[in-house]
């Protein structure tokens, strides 16, 4: 195998020759390592591999044909499928052969951008240890190994990010699922070759399923944060207040002198000030709060099952999270600068009978952020903090 | 009711017996009961998956899910547990969902015979994965004699063929898993593991698809959804406002009926309805789209159409519609045919009326209004003497902002 070497992945064009000398080198290893075990390396796994190598291109420009424009569609990864069959039904060398040439087409034809090298990397160093685990061990075993080594990284970084949502754990499922089905196509193109073929159906379904999934999570989210959008945030937080006997809360969050600052810095800060924001919003609520931006520069959280008092100390907590913020950002001639002064208010309403509603508690949280904004900005308004 | 229980009752004996027989014929050996345990736990997990993501699942595609398994153990155990494996997989869903699953259980258990002669070629008992072409035709002969089976028995139950025949695909796809799964599951139990997020996403797939169908189609008129159709016409007019294309919109309101409801009752009514749908469908193209915009007035969007065809068009709507011999059943429940439906329709063009889908509605609406106090039954858009000194009006600037645009 290639040797790839530790880059940041910075520069694009390096990232991008790196990713074609592993291919490169994956390749050569494996037409060599064919031309050396000639005697057991048959005419049947050349033609098995041709026609993985095939169904998967075949695969690939038929999800490409079908992607939509109007949605950025983070498209699935079929090619681990036809990589996992792969490396459960071909000696190492052929294996090497397909991974080199479906990763390959992946990079000239495919809809992903960023750090190519790691994937090529992590892809083919995947294949090569199912290749060898799946000789002497089970095929599942030989698929979960491919799992862990491409998925692997990038789920702990999501990990560490808290950020594993609904969204991020779909992908994550996709990623299970190919490789799954990539053990199905190994086992059963052992016996005959002409399983293969047959494999294509299954994962056009997969990639419609993803397709799918992507055009809700589009429906339902604000594409510069990630977060929910006006929409989905007031569906779910009727359900929400709905399901919960006790009492709930509504946290209305208003950055300040936002448009000053777009005004300044530029939109590129304003946008980078946003997902920062929305970061802090999500890792300092809990796992079933509901957190949209709600236009603008306005974020509105639903806290189920929590007292006026706790939604409080909540919002402090924000409040405070947003004041200790440093974004990094470049400003509006392209250079790079440093904002620290952002600061929020928030207005909290909380709710202690049953039978209260979405709009009436958002109406009342946003009554408590004039306050808080009336009252010199940068703080929390409640009608609690207000008697005390 | 006499005849749908000898429809469920019917294939549940007839599968009883083959597996009856096939007990009899072949005895039936320990390894096949461990087998056909772990294909049900399978299934089972699977079924409980799929509970935890989507709460409220429908019959179609819990039958769908269902002949994966059923298929999986047609192709690899012995007949009669392949049978009990169906039969406790519905009890179970029974007892966990509270189905009235006898009939789909009965269809499933003669998919199976089915699929297990073909997979066999014909002896009672499998031969378990075969290497080469053999093999590979069999199984697929048993995913086609599955399905065959399957459509046939279902085609004339609750589900028409032609509502599930968007679902073939899927379905095939389905018993591919379920096939090789089987065929797999012999010499390698833990293959059935990794069918289960397979038949999961796919289980997905097909939910997605009958979502995105409910969101988008009324399901009385056939037209798309007031949401679906404002969305299309936003993404059409994003793409003509730039070019000044044309774009015409019609919107269509029913006269009088309120009265016809009245009259005759809501079922009338629901007829009336899905046939003017109907109607509208069949004089439209295929790039226009007709949309119910709630109660009886339907909306029609025009890509590409000047404000002459535009007018065309929404004359043979009306003409059309007044034509319309609606067959119903009215308050008693006597059949008759209602005549004499007529539309009052409003038209309204990109960009003589408006930029904006929305000011074009509005144009539209007013134009409703406009033939409603006209008598009825007309159409009312940009007169016709009107016309001809509007078109060179609106030529003028149009040209002008180019040439200083250029």
């Amino acid at each position: 195998m290639g040797t790839g070497g530790s880059t940041g992945g910075t520069n694009q064009v390096f990232d991008m020759i790196a990713a074609l000398a592993v291919l490169v080198g994956s390749m050569v290893c494996g037409l060599v390592l064919a031309w050396l075990t000639v005697p057991s390396a048959s005419w049947g796994a050349g033609q098995t591999a041709l026609v993985l190598v095939s169904c998967g291109i075949l695969q690939a420009e038929l999800a490409r044909h079908h992607a939509t424009r109007a949605v950025d569609t983070p498209a699935v990864a079929t090619t681990s499928v036809w990589i996992v069959g792969a490396a459960l039904a071909l000696p190492l060398a052929a294996v090497l052969v397909v991974s080199a040439s479906l990763h390959a087409h992946e990079l000239f034809r495919g809809p992903r951008r960023g750090p190519h090298l790691t994937r090529v990397l992590a892809g083919t160093a995947g294949a090569a240890l199912a290749s060898l685990v799946s000789s002497t061990a089970s095929g599942v075993l030989a698929g979960l190994l491919y799992l862990a080594v491409t998925g692997g990284p990038s789920l702990l970084r999501e990990a560490r990010l808290r950020v594993l949502d609904a969204h991020h754990r779909g992908s994550l499922g996709d990623s299970v699922t190919c490789a799954a089905l990539g053990v199905l196509l190994g086992l059963s193109a052992q016996y005959s070759v002409l399983t293969v073929p047959l494999v294509v159906l299954p994962v056009a379904y997969l990639q419609r399923a993803a397709r799918g999934r992507a055009l809700r999570h589009a429906a339902a989210h604000d594409p510069k944060t990630q977060l929910w959008n006006h929409a989905a945030w007031q569906e779910l937080s009727s359900a929400a207040l709905a399901s919960h006997r006790t009492s709930s809360a509504v946290l209305m969050v208003d950055l300040d002198h936002f448009k000053r600052l777009n005004d300044t810095y530029g939109h590129q800060a304003g946008d980078d000030v946003l997902a920062s924001v929305a970061h802090v919003l999500q890792t300092t609520t809990r796992r079933n709060d509901i957190v949209a931006r709600f236009g603008g520069e306005e974020f509105s959280i639903l806290l189920p099952g929590v007292t006026e008092e706790e939604a409080c100390q909540a919002a402090e907590r924000i409040r405070d999270q947003i004041a200790a913020l440093t974004v990094i950002t470049t400003d509006l001639h392209g250079r790079p600068t440093v904002i620290r002064d952002v600061t929020a208010s928030i207005g909290v309403a909380a709710t202690h009978d049953e039978g209260a509603c979405v709009d009436d508690l958002l109406l009342n949280a946003d009554r408590w952020l004039y306050q808080a904004k009336e009252s010199g900005r940068n703080r929390v308004c409640a009608p609690l903090l207000a008697a005390a | 009711m006499h005849h749908s229980r000898v429809r469920v009752l019917l294939p549940l004996a007839a599968a009883a017996l083959f597996a009856g027989a096939a007990a009899l014929a072949v005895p039936i050996a320990t390894a096949d009961w461990a087998l056909a345990g772990a294909i049900l736990a399978a299934a089972v997990g699977q079924a409980e998956i799929t509970r935890r993501m989507h709460p409220a699942s429908d019959a179609g595609t819990a039958l769908a899910m269902a002949a994966v398994w059923s298929l999986a153990a047609a192709v690899a155990v012995h007949l009669t547990t392949a049978i009990a494996v169906v039969l406790v997989l519905y009890a179970y869903r029974h007892l966990r969902a509270g189905e009235a699953v006898a009939g789909d259980a009965g269809v499933l258990a003669c998919a199976v015979v089915a699929a297990h002669f073909a997979a066999s070629a014909g002896a009672w008992a499998t031969a378990g994965p075969r290497a080469g072409t053999t093999g590979v035709l069999l199984l697929v002969a048993a995913g086609v004699a599955h399905l065959t089976v399957n459509y046939a028995l279902t085609a004339h139950g609750r589900r028409a063929l032609l509502d599930r025949a968007g679902d073939l695909g899927l379905e095939a796809a389905l018993l591919t898993i379920g096939a090789l799964a089987g065929a797999l599951a012999t010499g390698a139990p833990l293959v059935l593991v990794a069918a289960v997020p397979v038949a999961v996403t796919l289980h997905n797939a097909a939910l997605s698809r009958r979502l995105e169908a409910a969101a988008t189609v009324d399901h009385k008129t056939g037209l798309a959804t007031a949401a679906y159709w404002q969305a299309s016409a936003e993404r059409v007019f994003a793409d003509a406002v730039p070019d000044r294309r044309p774009v015409g919109l019609l919107m269509v309101d029913l006269d009088h009926f309120k009265r016809l409801n009245d009259t005759y009752g809501h079922r009338a009514g629901d007829d009336v309805l899905a046939a003017v749908g109907a109607c509208l469908r069949a004089e439209l193209r295929t790039t226009d789209l007709g949309g119910r915009f709630g109660g009886e007035e339907l909306t029609v969007l025009l890509p590409d159409t000047d404000v002459i065809d535009t007018m065309t068009t929404a004359e043979r709507i009306r003409a059309a519609i007044a034509e319309l011999r609606v067959t119903t059943v009215d308050k008693q429940g006597h059949h008759t045919v209602v005549t004499g439906v007529t539309a009052s329709i409003g038209a309204a063009t990109h960009p003589h009326h408006g930029m904006t889908v929305d000011d074009c509605l509005r144009v539209a609406d007013g134009n409703v209004y406009r033939a409603k106090e006209q008598g009825r039954n007309t159409v009312v858009g940009i007169d016709t003497e009107n016309l001809t000194p509007l078109t060179p009006r609106a030529a003028e600037p149009r040209s002008g902002r180019s040439a200083s645009r250029s």
